[in-house]
């Protein structure tokens, strides 16, 4: 029970209270103050579930820090850690920068979004990785984070809690269970985000572009790589990817078109 | 015929020949080598090499499987106090569980690692002798990419002829903790899925080729 506590309740409890204090607290007009705590609440959420998980040395073993007796391999699947923690950094950044300017937010928006996908797929080698893997990577990354862009934040962190499901469903069938809890975990603190979202009357609730949909897209991209690296036969290795991607296109055309409809069934009545 | 005279010239002189030719011959006999056996190469038979392993399942049932086909050579004099030179491989992608879906579970990431790991290796550095084809063997243990000294309690269970010449075999035990090894999933996270010591009883079966007796 402790288990669970540690490596999922706790994450969920961390994520969503950063981001409900954003969201229901007094500063929720401020835009920069929710894509930040949302943001960093999903990566921190990861984080914590990863460390729990796993270690802390086997987070500290792929930093430039000197433990002491530690003889343990470093695994490839680790920088999973390393990549929350390094979301946990820009994510916040990010959120800061784009507020700073806003005239350029899109453009900086769309090039953190390849700069994410591109770093995480260049500097994350997970076994196997060849030139069309890693294309693959940075394609799932910057698919995910650009679909994730185009919906609102309901419908995003519903996206993202569904494609972590998914991917932990996944991981259970193909014998990474560490894989599946961290999942779960992420699955758990956007869900509870979607759900603290209902009762905000942010007016940040219809864009999510920007920190959230970066720290989504390439969580979600590199769980889908890493998880694609240690598939067995079980799941078919284009499943993960087919869930990082597929589920937030589908939430976005889904948002789309439950905004448009509504438009022109108005427009409708007004011709009539 | 000899002269009278020089009856003692050709005593010493047949002396001194006799004298200088055990000199020769003991010289000699010194000079050459000891005879030693030299050690045959024993290459492992896959079909008959298999490592059993046993963990303890949930605090509850000791669990047994077993990494087949193991590959590598033996090599050994087959005096009966001459210890062997164990230099063996496994392949994770060989476990074998009886369930398929454990087999997955055990090559995935949480245990053996196999996509990064993919073998685990034993190669012997010293032995003790124990007893006749006895031995305790010192040898460097390779497994989920750490490298540990191990003690290994090794007999050789027999030398027989096969058709394709002589066979020997071999039965090691030892018993190792894995999170030595950096495999800890399940041993305190979640709660005591799985325990941590880990015994192995190896058996090894090969034919030897060179080598001679002494």
């Amino acid at each position: 029970m402790s288990y669970l506590l540690s490596v999922v309740l706790l994450p969920i409890l961390v994520g969503s209270a950063l981001a409900g204090a954003a969201l229901l607290g007094p500063l929720r007009h401020r835009a920069v103050i929710i894509e930040c705590c949302v943001a960093y609440g999903l990566a921190i959420a990861f984080l914590i579930s990863f460390v729990h998980e796993v270690d802390l040395p086997a987070l500290l073993r792929q930093l430039p820090v000197e433990l002491k007796d530690d003889d343990a391999p470093f695994e490839r699947w680790h920088q999973l850690g390393l990549v929350a923690l390094l979301l946990t950094v820009v994510s916040p950044a990010l959120a800061l920068l784009t507020a700073g300017v806003p005239r350029h937010r899109r453009a900086l928006v769309i090039a953190a979004t390849l700069l994410c996908a591109c770093g995480v797929a260049v500097f994350v080698a997970f076994p196997g990785a060849s030139n069309g893997g890693r294309a693959l990577f940075a394609a799932t990354c910057a698919l995910s984070s650009g679909a994730i862009a185009m919906c609102g934040l309901r419908t995003a962190m519903c996206a993202l809690a569904v494609a972590c499901a998914g991917m932990a469903v996944c991981a259970v069938m193909t014998g990474f269970p560490s894989l599946a809890v961290m999942c779960v975990a992420l699955a758990g603190t956007a869900g509870s985000i979607a759900l603290v979202g209902c009762w905000s009357r942010s007016p940040r609730m219809h864009s999510v572009a920007g920190a959230i949909s970066v720290a989504s897209g390439t969580l979600l991209g590199t769980a889908a790589a890493c998880g694609a690296a240690y598939a067995s036969g079980n799941v078919p290795s284009w499943t993960w990817n087919a869930l990082a991607v597929g589920v937030p296109v589908a939430g976005a055309l889904l948002y789309r078109w439950t905004r448009v409809a509504p438009m022109n069934h108005a427009k409708m009545i007004d011709t009539n | 015929m000899t002269l009278p005279h020089a009856q003692p010239y050709v005593r010493f002189a047949r002396l001194t020949a006799a004298a200088l030719g055990m000199a020769t011959l003991s010289l000699g006999m010194a000079a050459a080598p000891s005879r030693t056996a030299d050690p045959a190469t024993i290459t492992l038979d896959p079909v008959h090499s298999v490592a059993l392993f046993r963990i303890q399942h949930l605090e509850a049932g000791l669990f047994w499987g077993r990494f087949n086909a193991l590959e590598g050579t033996v090599r050994w004099t087959m005096e009966p106090t001459a210890a062997p030179v164990f230099d063996i491989a496994a392949k994770i992608a060989n476990a074998d569980t009886g369930s398929e879906k454990l087999d997955g579970n055990l090559q995935g990431p949480n245990f053996f690692n196999a996509k990064e790991f993919p073998t685990i290796t034993f190669k012997s550095t010293g032995a003790t002798t124990v007893g006749d084809r006895h031995w305790m063997v010192k040898g460097d243990l390779t497994l989920h990419g750490v490298t540990k000294p191990v003690e290994v309690d090794c007999v050789a269970t027999g030398i027989g002829t096969g058709p394709a010449g002589t066979k020997v075999g071999f039965e090691c035990n030892l018993t190792l903790k894995r999170s030595d090894f950096g495999m800890k999933w399940g041993i305190e996270k979640p709660a005591k899925a799985l325990g941590d010591e880990v015994k192995l009883i190896i058996a090894l079966e090969g034919d030897a080729v060179g080598g001679t007796t002494p």
